[in-house]
């Protein structure tokens, strides 16, 4: 087998390791979208910087999330920090899913404002349901689409303002908004309340605009989700109208009583500037890092790579000299004990042997009558081996009686 | 080689993990509490102890090995195959009639936490019990099996705090530099002596010196590099990643670039020189 | 200048798999703990791998090329530069076939040295190879090495040790007068002292030695070597089955010194030398006379190789047209595994050649290989040899069984006997 160096064992592995590295990257860029609505760092009327700077000035860390809420994996403190995810403008992956999930049961809080249905992956997991289609109530504001809410909750008393907000069902949890019981969800879209007989998703009644998952949570010490409908709560346009700025702080006080981190999952968005570039080009690094089954996978390769590293890998040897002056060899006697064939061989050697010693030459010896060789050969025993290839004893003996012969 | 004499040189491996274990035990006694995490209940035994037993197990395995060694090898082999077997089985059984989900069927299975218990005693034990092995033998592989627990050790130890608290938790790198240092010093100790076994080689004095400075240097270069992630400060840029991975990413960029670069560069001159 | 060549040592390699497996590690567990020993692990490897020498150049110097058997030559090999923090390994190839006597061909390179030496034991005679020189530069931690073939390879030729004959005359059967003049060598050659003995009424005054005779108080007189200036042919079995025993010493060896050895005391008597060595081909030196002649009989024994199994009666019925008419012949072989040898012995004899076969016994040598215990094949072969021994006598050839105890002197003085 051709054995295979140290240094192409490693330039492959390395290798693998970069293509496995651009091609997340590639995958993780282009899977992006081009709107920067409800950033956090989104100086626009579309974006959420004044809620976020609200909640620094309040005393809140703020940080924004530019890569993948896979990082939640390694947060420190998760029951003093809280997620918030704005209209999130692509689905949360599998594995985004399970660290906001396993974030959430080491006592993280998660709130999430969402009308597209991206943010559904995660609300089932709360069995909670984005529903689609836009609610339209009757404390509307100059215009169908901006609804007003009445809000009666411990940590807020007031009204918020929502423009064009979703609606939400939920199995578990407790609601911390809800629509008066005109409020009716437009399903499919034609901005008209159908016939109630025939369309029965659009049939007026109470609905829900905000769920926490656990309202109990400061007592439990557990984590908390809270879903609201409508994103554009938070956006730079609506937050200081109405209750909303104020509602919006007092909820994530609400849900970090002693303070704490606040993190905007910026992730979801496109950041606008620097950062955008930023959150490109560590994208992947993040992604490669954090993300479990790319660590699975890159795992298995470092193992696979180590593993016929040391399969392959063939140490260099020491130079030495090595004098082969000592080394032996033999010919004739390469086996040492005589096997059935030698006898033959015996035989002939002790005639030649009796033939030479008496001087004769081949012909006078072959004319020899048994008799007279007996007579030449004296030795009963050698003379038994000749005639009838017979000897007594072991064939040791037979070898010292023929060393020992000599002519009469 | 006059094996009655004793040289300096070969202390050396011995005597880095010896050491190491030694501050180990100092520093980091609370790791010994892993047994009860496994099994709770079951209290703490300390470093030392595991240690004693270790040693004396290998005196008194060494002795029985003497006198029946055929079947202290069969009923050894024998051992660590049902040991293989038991936990075979026990994960098995876990899957299908544990409790909770996924893993958590396995890790909380009481069968497969009594073969952690099995599994963490000789762990916990090996070192001192190669390492005393290595002495009464003078055989390589208890030496070399020493080294292997030893890392096995340091390694359990250095997860388990994380495992436990099942959350990511800062820590101080000592315990690993600590560790890299007792491995590397036995590794090149184990060099030192095959390279330098021989006194009358010519220049050995002055090449092992050399040797010798440029490893320990190396390896506080080493140390220093190692805590470099532990000094990044946090919350300059209001980005979250500051904290976890732009830290680690950047220590690359920082300490491991310029170094690569300088050995590239230097291959580059030294291929353009030979070319002319 | 040679291919260059990166290693890693298994070190070298356990460390970075080891930086490698804890940086996984690190972030499939997402601890610290392990980025750290994965960074100083990492740290150390690169560290040190950036450390190492330039390249240099090592040059070779040879006390002598020429010796013979035995001698000792010593080896220098010299460092042009010596500046830098990682370490030179040299390493000078030897032929397996040289024996390294004192110091090594294999040396690290202290701060500061500018070279080593050593010196090496020709116990074999051949062509020997001595290089090319190997160059590893080492990092300071002897964890990786470029290695590089440089300088050329040197060759060592070691003759055939020469033995010293006896003094005396040489029983061959025919003298070969030369018509004409012939130059010799050396004054006064046919009149080398050979004894002394008591003076008959029939010596010339001349030959008296008086110095012997005051001493001894009787007339003693000097007695002269004879002249006799013939062709001797030797032919030399080389094949491979005649290299039994040791590399060091076997039948071809032996073989080998003894012709060596006598060819130089023959032409130091002015009779011409001639020479056939078979084995894998039939090599044939017609006689001749002078030191042109003993320097193409010692190339000729030192280049032979051991190989080939031509059998003597082959090799002979080639080489006839070489042969001179009744001159003497020296067989050398050991006489195992050639069936033809008893009828080309017969048939040199039948054209009047006085044949003298100098038998190193290869059994005896394979004996050596067992221990000297006698074993039950050793015994047959032995009585094979013996006959065949018989034999050779009975045709009329002179056989000297020449015991590997003995030395190449014995086998001289048996043949001056």
């Amino acid at each position: 087998m051709r054995r295979i160096g140290a240094s192409t064992i490693w330039k492959w592995t390395f290798l693998l390791m970069f293509l496995l590295f651009i091609s997340t990257e590639i995958y993780v860029v282009t899977s992006m979208e081009d709107e920067g609505e409800l950033s956090s760092l989104e100086n626009g009327w579309t974006g959420a910087s004044a809620f976020s700077d609200e909640l620094s000035r309040r005393g809140f860390d703020v940080r924004s999330l530019l890569t993948t809420p896979s990082l939640l994996h390694e947060e420190e403190d998760p029951g003093n920090t809280l997620l918030i995810s704005l209209g999130p403008q692509r689905e949360y992956s599998l594995s985004e899913l399970h660290a906001l999930r396993k974030f959430h049961s080491r006592g993280g809080r998660i709130l999430m404002a969402d009308d597209s249905g991206n943010g559904n992956g995660l609300a089932s997991r709360f069995e909670v349901n984005f529903v689609r289609g836009q609610l339209y109530d009757q404390n509307f504001v100059s215009s169908p689409d901006l609804v007003k809410f009445d809000v009666n909750q411990d940590f807020f008393d007031g009204t918020v303002l929502m423009n064009r907000p979703a609606s939400l069902s939920f199995s578990s949890g407790q609601a911390l908004i809800a629509s008066t019981t005109s409020a009716w969800v437009d399903r499919n879209g034609n901005g008209i309340n159908d016939n109630i007989s025939t369309n029965q998703g659009e049939a007026p009644g109470i609905r829900y605009l905000a769920v926490i998952s656990d309202p109990d949570f400061t007592e439990h010490g557990s984590g908390a989700a809270v879903f609201i409908a409508d994103p554009s709560l938070f956006m730079n346009g609506m937050i200081e109208l109405e209750g909303n700025m104020e509602f919006a702080v007092s909820l994530v006080e609400h849900l970090l009583p002693r303070g704490g981190k606040v993190i905007f999952d910026d992730s979801v968005h496109r950041s606008p500037d620097a950062s955008g570039i930023v959150q490109r080009s560590l994208r992947g690094l993040a992604f490669a890092t954090t993300d479990v089954n790319l660590k699975i996978v890159s795992g298995a390769m470092a193992v696979l790579a180590l593993l016929s590293a040391a399969y392959l890998y063939e140490p260099p040897g020491k130079p030495g000299h090595d004098c082969i002056l000592n080394r032996t060899g033999v010919a004739e006697l390469v086996e040492p004990e005589l096997l059935e064939g030698d006898l033959a061989e015996l035989r002939k050697a002790v005639l030649d042997r009796i033939r030479v010693s008496y001087g004769m030459s081949v012909d006078d010896f072959s004319a020899l009558s048994w008799n007279e060789l007996e007579e030449l050969v004296g030795s009963p025993g050698i003379y038994r081996f000749l005639r009838k290839g017979k000897y007594r004893g072991g064939v040791e003996e037979l070898l010292l009686e023929v060393m020992a012969w000599e002519r009469k | 080689m006059n094996r009655s004499r004793i040289r300096p040189l070969h202390l050396v491996p011995s005597i880095s993990l010896l050491l190491s274990g030694v501050i180990f035990t100092l520093i980091f006694g609370s790791f010994g509490s892993i047994e009860d995490w496994v099994m709770k209940g079951l209290g703490f035994v300390p470093f030392p102890v595991w240690f004693l037993s270790g040693a004396i197990l290998s005196i008194g395995g060494h002795q029985i090995w003497k006198r029946w060694p055929v079947g202290t090898m069969k009923f050894v082999r024998r051992s660590f195959l049902i040991l293989l077997g038991y936990i075979g089985i026990a994960v098995f059984v876990a899957v299908l009639t544990g409790e909770g989900e996924g893993m958590e069927r396995i890790t909380s299975s009481d069968p497969v936490r009594i073969w952690g218990i099995l599994a963490w005693f000789i762990i916990a034990s090996a070192p001192s019990f190669m390492g005393v092995l290595g002495i009464i033998t003078r055989s390589r592989w208890a030496r070399g099996g020493m080294a292997l627990s030893y890392a096995i050790l340091a390694a359990s130890c250095m997860i388990y705090p994380q495992a436990r608290s099942a959350t990511i938790i800062g820590q101080d790198p000592l315990l690993s530099i600590l560790f890299v240092w007792s491995i590397m010093i036995y590794m090149e100790g184990s060099n030192w002596i095959a390279r330098y076994e021989n006194e009358n080689t010519p220049g050995r004095g002055p090449l092992l010196r050399r040797q010798v400075t440029f490893t320990i240097l190396f390896l506080a270069v080493g140390s220093l590099v190692a805590y470099i992630p532990f000094m990044w400060g946090e919350g300059r840029f209001g980005i979250y990643e500051e904290s976890t991975i732009l830290g680690k990413a950047l220590i690359g960029a920082v300490v491991l670039v310029p170094i690569s670069l300088f050995a590239l560069s230097k291959g580059f001159l030294d291929r353009r020189a030979k070319n002319g | 200048m040679g291919k260059e060549m990166k290693h890693f040592t298994l070190r070298a390699m356990g460390y970075a798999s080891v930086s490698a497996a804890a940086f996984v590690t690190a972030l499939v567990l997402s601890s610290e703990l392990f980025l750290a020993a994965s960074l100083m692990s990492a740290a150390l490897f690169i560290l040190s791998l950036s450390l190492y020498p330039r390249r240099c150049e090592v040059t070779r110097e040879m006390e002598k090329d020429t010796v013979f058997e035995g001698e000792k030559v010593r080896v220098s090999l010299n460092v042009s530069d010596q500046r830098h923090l990682g370490n030179l390994e040299i390493f000078d190839r030897v032929s397996p076939m040289l024996e390294l006597a004192e110091g090594s061909n294999l040396a690290s390179l202290s701060p500061g040295s500018r070279g080593f030496d050593y010196t090496i034991n020709a116990s074999i005679r051949g062509y020997h190879r001595i290089g090319p020189t190997f160059l590893r530069r080492w990092d300071p931690l002897f964890l990786w090495f470029k290695e590089e073939e440089i300088g050329n390879p040197s060759q060592l030729t070691v003759f055939p040790r020469i033995s010293p004959g006896r003094a005396g005359e040489l029983i061959l059967k025919d003298r070969k007068y030369r018509p004409g003049d012939m130059r010799l060598k050396r004054v006064g050659l046919g009149k080398e002292f050979h004894s002394i003995r008591d003076y008959t009424t029939t010596d010339p005054f001349n030959t008296i030695n008086w110095k012997a005779t005051a001493r001894t108080r009787k007339l003693l007189v000097n007695q002269f070597e004879a002249e006799s200036v013939t062709d001797v042919m030797f032919i030399l079995d080389s094949r491979l089955v005649s290299r039994v025993g040791t590399i060091r010493d076997n039948p071809v060896e032996r073989c080998i010194r003894f012709c060596a050895s006598l060819s130089n005391e023959l032409l130091n008597r002015s009779n011409r030398v001639g020479l056939i060595i078979y084995g894998s081909s039939v090599n044939v030196m017609k006689p001749a006379a002078g030191s042109g002649a003993h320097d193409q009989i010692l190339h000729m024994l030192t280049n032979s190789t051991p190989a080939g199994q031509i059998t003597l009666g082959a090799s002979i019925t080639y080489s006839l047209p070489y042969l001179p008419p009744n001159s003497p012949i020296f067989i050398l072989s050991a006489l195992n595994e050639d069936p033809t040898i008893r009828d080309a012995v017969k048939q040199l004899i039948g054209r009047g050649h006085k044949v003298t076969i100098v038998s190193p016994s290869g059994i005896e040598f394979e004996k050596g290989v067992y221990d000297n215990k006698v074993i039950p094949k050793y015994v047959l072969k032995r009585i094979e040899r013996d006959n065949l021994l018989l034999d050779l006598r009975a045709v009329g050839a002179r056989v000297i069984d020449w015991d590997p105890s003995k030395d190449v002197i014995w086998a001289m003085e048996e043949v001056w006997k």
